[in-house]
C-alpha cells in the first residue's frame, strides 16, 4: 500500500527516498502518483512544506532468473551534492579561496573554491547541515563561519523561495512574511535595478526566472 | 523593532554623533541540495557597520568650509575606525601591515528649505569636503576652492574665497607661524606668517602674504592636521585606497563621497509648522528645525568590504542627481514631503526618497535628531537682552560660553533693521536628549555688542544666574506651573503665595480673568504656561 508523506522544512526528495528505504529518489519522481507533484514543482530537491510525496510499496525488485545464480544490484541513484558559490562583491566570485567545508561535522576533502568561486562536494541523502570558512582570505569574508542549511531552499514560486534566494544573495537579512513586507519589497526593488528588470515590486514570472538564474537554483 | 535592532550610540557632542550599528545575525545560507546543475549563490551584503554624522554648525554658514571646532567631534570618528580595525590595534604598538581598516563612504545631505539646485550642489561639496580633510588630499579642497566641478559641482554662493583662508589661519597653533612683524591687522600678515613659519618653509613658500595655490596647498594639509585628530590631539588620516569603500578606483569618487540633495531628510516638519515658519520674517527658527538634515553622514563597512565603481548606485558628487532617481521609492516624493505631523527617520522610517540610502541606514543611531532647547534671556525688568554674552552649563557638560541672537542693533540711516525683534535674545541648546536643567549666567550686553563680538570667557563676571528647568514635568499640572513661575523668576518669595501673587498682579493687565489671589487657578495656570512657552513677559516698570 502507498503512503502519502506530507513534507516538513528541510525534507528534499533524495533524503525522504532514503529515509523510505529507497535508493534512488528517480523511483518516488517518476512515480505516477507523483505527477501533479512533478507538475507543481519543477526540482525534485527543492520541495516545500505541505506538499505531499506518494511513496511506492518498497518491494524488493522483481528480476526473472533461477533462484541459483546470485545476483548483485547496485544501489541506484545519482549522487547528491553540495554545489555553492560565494560571491565577495556584486558579480565578483571569491575565487581561489582557500576554505574549510564540514559536512554534519565531517570534513570535506574541498581545499578551496575554484575560479568561479565555486565548490562542490557529494553528501549523503539525509544531510541537514554543513559549515564553511574561509581563513586566509582578504575580504570580509575572512573568519567568518558560514552555516550551510541542506533541504532549506523552497521553490522560486512560493513567497518563501523568493525570500530565501534574496536572503543568500545579501538583499534581505530575514525572511518575510508575505509580499507586502516592507523590507522585501526593499530588497526585491534593489534586486529588480542592479539585474535591469522592471522596478515594480512584484516577484512575477520574469522575475522569478531571473531571480533563479542569478542564485543558480 | 527588537532590541537588537538598533545600533547604539557610542558618543555624541554638539556637531556630530558617533554610532555602532546593530550586528547582524550569523550568516546563514539556505541551500538546496543538488543532483543535476542547480548552485546556490551567496553573496555579501554591503552592510554597514559604523557611523558617523557632523552636524550642519562644523560648517561656515550655507558653506562647505569646515570650521574649527569640528576637532571635537574628530575622536569619535578615530576611535569608531579603530575598534572596527582588524586586527584591532594595541596603543603604544605599531600599526600591525596586514591590518584591514573598515572602508568608509560620505554622504552629503541638504536641507528642503531654499534654493534646489544650490542645496544639491552643497550637499556633494559638504561631502566632498570631509573626504577631503580624511584623505588629506588638498587637490579636493583646492577644487572645492576654485570651484572648478573637478570633484563636486561648482556652486558661485558657496564662495571659500579669503573668509576660508582666515579660518584656516587662525586656528593654526603659534608654532605653525613664524613671529608677527608688527601689521598686525593686516590679512596678508597672517599668510605671511603662515608662509615664513615651519611647514611653509617645509613647502619652499616665498613669504608674500599671497594665498596662492602652493599657499593654500600647504595650508589645507596644515588645517587639516590640526582639526582631523584623535582624542590624543594627534592627526588621524584614512588611506585614499583602503580607507574608502570605493577604493579610489573611480577617479572622481563614485563610492568614496557622494551628495544626497535634499531626497533623504531627517527630520520632516509638519505642514503646519512650515507654514508658520515661514511666514515669520526671521528665519531662524526655520533654519534651526531644518538645519538637522544638513548633515554629513560617514558609513564604515566591514573590513574587506569593497564595490565596484561599475555597480555602485550613487552618482558622483559632480555628476548631480538624475541618477539618483532611479533607487527612489515609487512614492519617494511622497515620502520626503511635509505631512500632516512632523515625522522623523528614527521613529517612522519613511522621510528618505531614496531606497539604497534607506538600507544603509535604517537601525542606524546616527540618523537622530538632536533636541533644541531656546531659552530667552531677560534683565530683572524683563526686557530682552539681544546679544547678551552668556555662559551655559549642562550637567556632565563644560560651561561654553554663548552670545544670545540679536537683529541688527544699529542699522545705517534710511534702512531697515535686519531680522525680528521677537527673536532676539535667543540661545540654543543642542543636545540628543532634553536635558532636565541647563545653568545659565548672563549679564546685559554693553552698548556696542552686534553681531560677531567676541564670546565671554567662562572665568568673566556674569551679573545674573539661572538654573533653568528645562524638561518641565507636565505630568503634574500644578508642578508645571510652579516650575515655569520659577524659570520666569517669580522666586523672591518669601513663600510661594507671594511669588504666584507677584506673578498675577504683573498679568492682569493682559490676562483680565486672573485673580489675584496666591493660588495656581485655571485662569493663574494658562498665563503662566501662556507667557512662559512663549518668551514674552510683560516689561516691568
Amino acid at each position: 500500500m502507498a503512503i502519502r508523506y506530507l513534507v516538513k522544512q528541510g525534507d528534499y526528495l533524495t533524503k525522504i527516498a532514503h529515509e523510505h528505504g529507497f535508493s534512488d529518489f528517480l523511483t518516488l519522481w517518476d512515480d505516477p502518483a507523483n505527477a501533479e507533484l512533478r507538475q507543481k514543482r519543477k526540482s525534485p530537491n527543492v520541495l516545500f512544506p505541505g506538499d505531499v510525496v506518494a511513496i511506492p510499496d518498497s518491494e524488493p525488485k522483481r528480476e526473472t532468473g533461477s533462484t541459483e545464480q546470485r545476483h548483485r544490484f547496485v544501489a541506484k541513484g545519482k549522487p547528491l551534492k553540495l554545489r555553492l558559490e560565494v560571491e565577495d562583491a556584486f558579480r565578483d566570485p571569491l575565487r581561489n579561496a582557500p576554505c574549510e567545508l564540514e559536512v554534519e561535522g565531517e570534513r570535506k576533502d574541498v581545499k578551496r573554491s575554484d575560479a568561479q568561486g565555486r565548490l562542490e562536494v557529494g553528501i549523503p541523502p539525509n544531510t541537514q547541515r554543513g559549515r564553511l570558512v574561509f581563513r586566509e582570505v582578504d575580504t570580509v569574508f575572512k573568519d567568518f563561519v558560514l552555516d550551510i542549511q541542506i533541504g532549506s531552499m523552497d521553490p522560486v514560486v512560493e513567497i518563501a523561495g523568493q525570500s530565501k534566494r534574496l536572503v543568500n544573495l545579501g538583499y534581505l537579512k530575514k525572511l518575510a512574511a508575505d509580499r507586502d513586507d516592507p523590507e522585501f519589497l526593499s530588497a526585491l526593488q534593489e534586486f529588480q535595478i542592479d539585474h535591469d528588470l522592471v522596478v515594480d515590486g512584484r516577484c512575477g514570472r520574469v522575475t522569478q526566472a531571473q531571480l533563479e538564474k542569478v542564485h543558480g537554483s | 523593532m527588537a532590541a537588537s535592532d538598533q545600533g547604539t550610540i557610542q558618543g555624541a557632542s554638539e556637531g556630530g554623533v558617533a554610532g555602532s550599528h546593530p550586528i547582524r545575525d550569523k550568516l546563514r545560507m539556505l541551500a538546496g541540495p543538488a543532483t543535476e546543475q542547480q548552485f546556490n549563490t551567496f553573496q555579501s551584503a554591503i552592510v554597514p557597520i559604523a557611523c558617523f554624522k557632523v552636524e550642519n554648525i562644523r560648517f561656515d554658514f550655507d558653506s562647505s568650509v569646515v570650521l574649527p571646532d569640528v576637532k571635537k567631534e574628530m575622536p569619535l570618528l578615530a576611535k569608531l575606525i579603530a575598534e572596527h580595525t582588524d586586527p584591532k590595534p594595541k596603543p603604544g604598538e605599531p600599526p600591525d601591515p596586514k591590518q584591514k581598516v573598515p572602508p568608509a563612504s560620505v554622504f552629503g545631505h541638504a536641507d528642503p528649505i531654499g534654493n534646489d539646485e544650490y542645496n544639491k550642489a552643497l550637499s556633494g561639496r559638504r561631502a566632498a569636503a570631509i573626504y577631503g580633510m580624511l584623505a588629506r588630499r588638498a587637490e579636493v579642497w583646492e577644487d572645492l576652492f576654485k570651484s572648478s566641478g573637478q570633484f563636486a559641482q561648482p556652486a558661485a554662493g558657496d564662495n571659500w574665497g579669503t573668509r576660508a583662508i582666515q579660518i584656516m589661519l587662525g586656528a593654526l597653533p603659534a608654532d605653525l607661524l613664524a613671529p608677527p612683524d608688527g601689521s598686525a591687522n593686516d590679512p596678508r600678515e597672517r599668510v605671511r606668517r603662515f608662509q615664513a613659519g615651519p611647514k611653509g618653509q617645509v613647502a619652499g613658500l616665498a613669504p608674500d602674504g599671497d594665498p596662492g595655490p602652493q599657499t593654500r596647498k600647504a595650508l589645507f594639509l596644515a588645517y587639516m592636521d590640526q582639526i582631523c585628530v584623535d582624542a590624543a590631539g594627534q592627526p588621524f588620516q584614512l588611506d585614499a585606497k583602503e580607507g574608502f569603500l570605493g577604493h579610489q578606483a573611480d577617479p572622481d569618487g563614485k563610492g568614496d563621497f557622494q551628495g544626497c540633495s535634499e531626497f533623504n531628510p531627517a527630520l520632516l516638519l509638519s505642514k503646519a509648522d512650515k507654514q508658520k515658519f515661514d511666514a515669520q520674517k526671521d528665519k531662524t527658527q526655520r533654519n534651526e528645525a531644518n538645519e538637522q538634515n544638513r548633515r554629513v553622514m560617514v558609513l564604515l563597512f566591514r573590513p574587506g568590504a569593497k564595490v565596484t565603481a561599475k555597480f555602485w548606485p550613487c552618482p558622483r558628487a559632480k555628476e548631480g542627481t538624475p541618477g539618483c532617481r532611479k533607487r527612489f521609492w515609487s512614492d519617494g516624493e511622497k515620502r520626503r514631503s511635509n505631512g500632516e505631523s512632523q515625522r522623523e527617520f528614527k521613529n517612522t522610517n519613511d522621510t528618505f526618497a531614496c531606497r539604497f540610502y534607506q538600507r544603509l541606514l535604517t537601525g542606524s543611531p546616527c540618523e537622530t535628531i538632536v533636541a533644541l532647547v531656546r531659552i530667552r534671556l531677560f534683565d530683572r525688568k524683563a526686557r530682552p537682552l539681544p546679544f547678551a554674552p552668556c555662559l551655559v552649563t549642562q550637567q556632565g557638560k563644560e560651561p561654553r560660553p554663548d552670545r544670545a541672537s540679536g537683529s541688527t542693533p544699529n542699522p545705517a540711516p534710511g534702512s531697515t533693521p535686519e531680522g525680528d525683534p521677537t527673536q532676539d535674545a535667543f540661545i540654543t541648546i543642542r543636545d540628543l536628549k532634553v536635558p532636565t536643567i541647563v545653568n545659565v549666567k548672563w549679564s546685559r550686553p554693553a552698548a556696542e555688542d552686534g553681531p560677531g563680538s567676541p564670546l565671554p570667557k567662562a572665568t568673566d563676571p556674569f551679573e545674573f544666574e539661572m538654573d533653568v528647568v528645562v524638561d518641565i514635568p507636565e505630568a503634574d499640572p500644578e508642578q508645571a506651573s510652579l516650575t515655569r513661575l520659577k524659570n520666569l523668576g517669580y522666586v523672591q518669595g518669601p513663600k510661594q503665595v507671594d511669588d504666584i501673587r507677584a506673578f498675577q498682579r504683573d498679568y492682569k493687565p493682559r490676562f483680565a480673568d486672573i485673580e489675584i489671589d496666591g493660588t495656581l487657578n485655571p485662569a493663574t495656570q494658562n498665563a503662566i504656561k501662556t507667557v512662559h512657552d512663549g518668551c514674552d513677559p510683560v516689561l516691568k516698570g
